[in-house]
């Protein structure tokens, strides 16, 4: 190929690329300059694309309502319980599936493992309220939020984590029985260091789903226990919504999930070529 | 140390359907301190043996002994046996420190203990300046060393290498070979070295044990598997350039016709032995280095014609056609005959070898 054919290729590549990140980007800048209007301007016939009166009063307002901080916790605490139960489970199972349980049986059972979470999550809504209902502590508790989450996160975990597994050279873990460990020993000895930044990512698809899940939240739930999808709706006015503030509260929300994916991006990177078995 | 005894050793993957029977009747006897080596092509079973030696495997039929102790159902950390791998299996996510101290803490032995041991061994192994780094961060030689210093750091009673020099060039292997020998020659522990390389083989071990399509073909030393092949694997398996194999008919006057006019005298022995047997076909074997150019005093000879001068500078190896049949000569460095050239070569009576055509053993 020619050098000017290259450099064309270059520059249409760039033009791509900063017409997709526009096109990602704008909602969220909208969504930010709105969470800082007044009221009177989002209702303006013309938009305005940045804020004529600058109001950061807004993220002080949004905590009037003493459920707006009560939602955050509430999904601080579903979401990270459920998070350290599908990691542990998953590894857990993931671990059997990639080193017990191998040939057809295996390869049907992982398979089904994973079909679980093929489905779409509203074909079951009905029957799981049905099913939580009938449970001591009913469909809205902390409880039923956090093992109704586990239903999809708990396949992908131990799937993912059956990959990583399978890709942890098995050598390191004979070598070590033969230092004299036993399988337990040297499962969170050996192995677990190496998964351990499959582990991180796995953690976190798993903390984003119940982080952000509305639809099984707003159905199960809305009383004792409320998730900050199920209070953003609560912003309104009598027959108004008051988008600023709506904006506002999701602009907080979005912080714990930006703030660790910014602090875990390394182990996320790293991926698994840590090994150093040969050939 | 221990010495190590295997009856009837049998391995046998899948049984039933597929089965692949990987290990057959395998005996074999080693010494307390004696350094072996299992030789093999790739596939023969060798490495099945040795993770049944080590407990990785179980076994299917047959027992393993450690000084007349059956060993079958202990644990791998019971029988107390290392191994390094051929791939090192060093814990990448522990400093060469750690990798080292590895087997000695679950052991429970004091802080300063393990670093009085990970430091002896180190300085025998020369790798006290790269003990704080990781793995990845070493050369394939490096690796190698720290692999083979956690297998003696924890004074096994047999220490198996399963092809660890495989993965390095050919100048630093020959020298970790020679530093492998000093190693057991220091410590006189029952090693067993597993390869695929002959070389490697009889340049390490007390004794070879010669394995292919998972059975023992010969348990011996090099004098054993160079003069005294037990059959025609291992005497093209063992040497360099390969054995040179003819068709051959046997005549009355002690001597084998291969073709026209090529013909090999026999010692009395052999040719009683092919009368006894009343054998008129065989397989005739000559190793390239027992044919010479040199007359030798009184002793028999054959006639070629030069086809290919494969100089090699301390050597040369000489492709010999004769009639129908070409055979491979290893003479010193020839310069001055060329393609096409009638040679006479000299050889031994008694280094020719006669195999049985349809066993292949060596008669």
């Amino acid at each position: 190929m020619s050098k000017s054919n290259t450099n064309l290729i270059k520059f249409l590549l760039l033009v791509f690329l900063f017409v997709w990140v526009a096109f990602t980007l704008f909602p969220l800048y909208f969504q930010l300059i709105t969470s800082f209007k007044p009221v009177a301007e989002i209702n303006a016939m013309v938009p305005t694309f940045w804020p004529e009166t600058f109001r950061p009063s807004n993220y002080t307002g949004i905590f009037a309502d003493p459920g707006s901080l009560k939602s955050l916790i509430d999904s601080i605490i579903v979401s990270i319980s459920n998070t350290i139960l599908s990691l542990f489970l998953g590894t857990l199972a993931g671990y059997a599936l990639a080193r017990y349980l191998k040939g057809v049986v295996g390869e049907n059972l992982s398979f089904w493992i994973l079909s679980n979470r093929m489905f779409p999550p509203v074909a079951v809504i009905i029957p799981m309220f049905f099913l939580f209902d009938a449970t001591p502590w009913g469909t809205d508790s902390y409880i039923s939020l956090i093992l109704l989450y586990l239903v999809f996160n708990l396949p992908l975990a131990t799937w993912l984590m059956m990959v990583f597994f399978r890709d942890a050279p098995r050598e390191l873990e004979e070598a070590s029985y033969l230092d004299g460990y036993t399988p337990l020993r040297t499962f969170f000895r050996v192995t677990l260091p190496l998964v351990f930044p499959g582990m991180i990512s796995v953690a976190m698809l798993c903390w984003i789903f119940a982080w952000n899940e509305y639809l099984f939240a707003n159905l199960l739930t809305g009383t004792t226990v409320k998730t900050f999808p199920v209070h953003i709706p609560s912003f309104t006015q009598g027959s108004q919504t008051l988008w600023n503030l709506v904006m506002a509260f999701s602009m907080v929300a979005m912080i714990p999930p930006v703030g660790m994916f910014i602090i875990l991006r390394k182990y996320m990177v790293r991926g698994l070529s840590l090994g150093v078995v040969k050939g | 140390m221990s010495s190590l005894t295997i009856k009837n050793l049998n391995k046998i993957y899948n049984p039933g359907k597929n089965e692949v029977h990987a290990v057959k009747d395998f005996n074999l006897e080693i010494e307390d301190g004696e350094f072996v080596a299992l030789l093999g092509p790739s596939g023969c079973g060798k490495t099945s043996t040795l993770r049944m030696i080590v407990g990785l495997e179980s076994i299917t039929s047959g027992s393993i002994l450690f000084d007349d102790v059956e060993i079958n159902d202990f644990s791998p950390e019971q029988r107390n046996v290392a191994m390094a791998f051929e791939s090192y299996a060093l814990y990448p996510n522990f400093t060469i420190f750690e990798n080292l101290a590895f087997p000695l803490e679950v052991k429970k032995n004091s802080s300063s203990e393990i670093s009085k041991k990970v430091g002896e061994i180190a300085e025998m192994l020369q790798i006290t300046n790269i003990l704080e780094l990781k793995p990845n961060q070493l050369s394939g030689g490096q690796q190698q060393r720290v692999s083979l210093g956690r297998a003696l750091i924890r004074d096994p009673a047999v220490f198996i290498l399963d092809e660890v020099m495989s993965h390095l060039d050919a100048h630093l292997k020959f020298q970790m070979l020679f530093e492998l020998k000093k190693i057991h020659q220091t410590l006189k522990k029952t090693m067993i070295y597993v390869t695929h390389d002959q070389m490697e083989a009889l340049a390490l071990s007390d004794r070879v044990a010669v394995m292919a399509n998972a059975v023992l073909q010969q348990f011996g030393d090099r004098n054993d598997l160079y003069h005294r092949p037990k059959n025609l694997f291992v005497a093209d398996f063992i040497g360099e350039p390969a054995t040179n194999f003819m068709k051959a008919q046997y005549s009355q006057n002690s001597t084998m016709k291969i073709s026209g006019d090529l013909q090999f005298s026999l010692t009395n022995e052999i040719s009683s032995e092919l009368e006894r047997k009343q054998m008129s076909e065989a397989v005739l074997g000559i190793r390239p280095q027992n044919l010479s150019l040199d007359p030798i005093e009184g002793e028999d000879y054959i006639q070629g014609e030069l086809v290919i001068n494969e100089f090699l500078g301390e050597r040369s190896i000489l492709e010999i056609k004769s009639g129908e049949t070409s055979y491979k000569v290893l003479t010193d460095p020839q310069k001055n005959i060329k393609k096409g050239d009638s040679l006479k070569i000299y050889y031994k009576k008694e280094n020719v070898m006669i195999f049985h055509p349809e066993t292949e053993d060596l008669i």
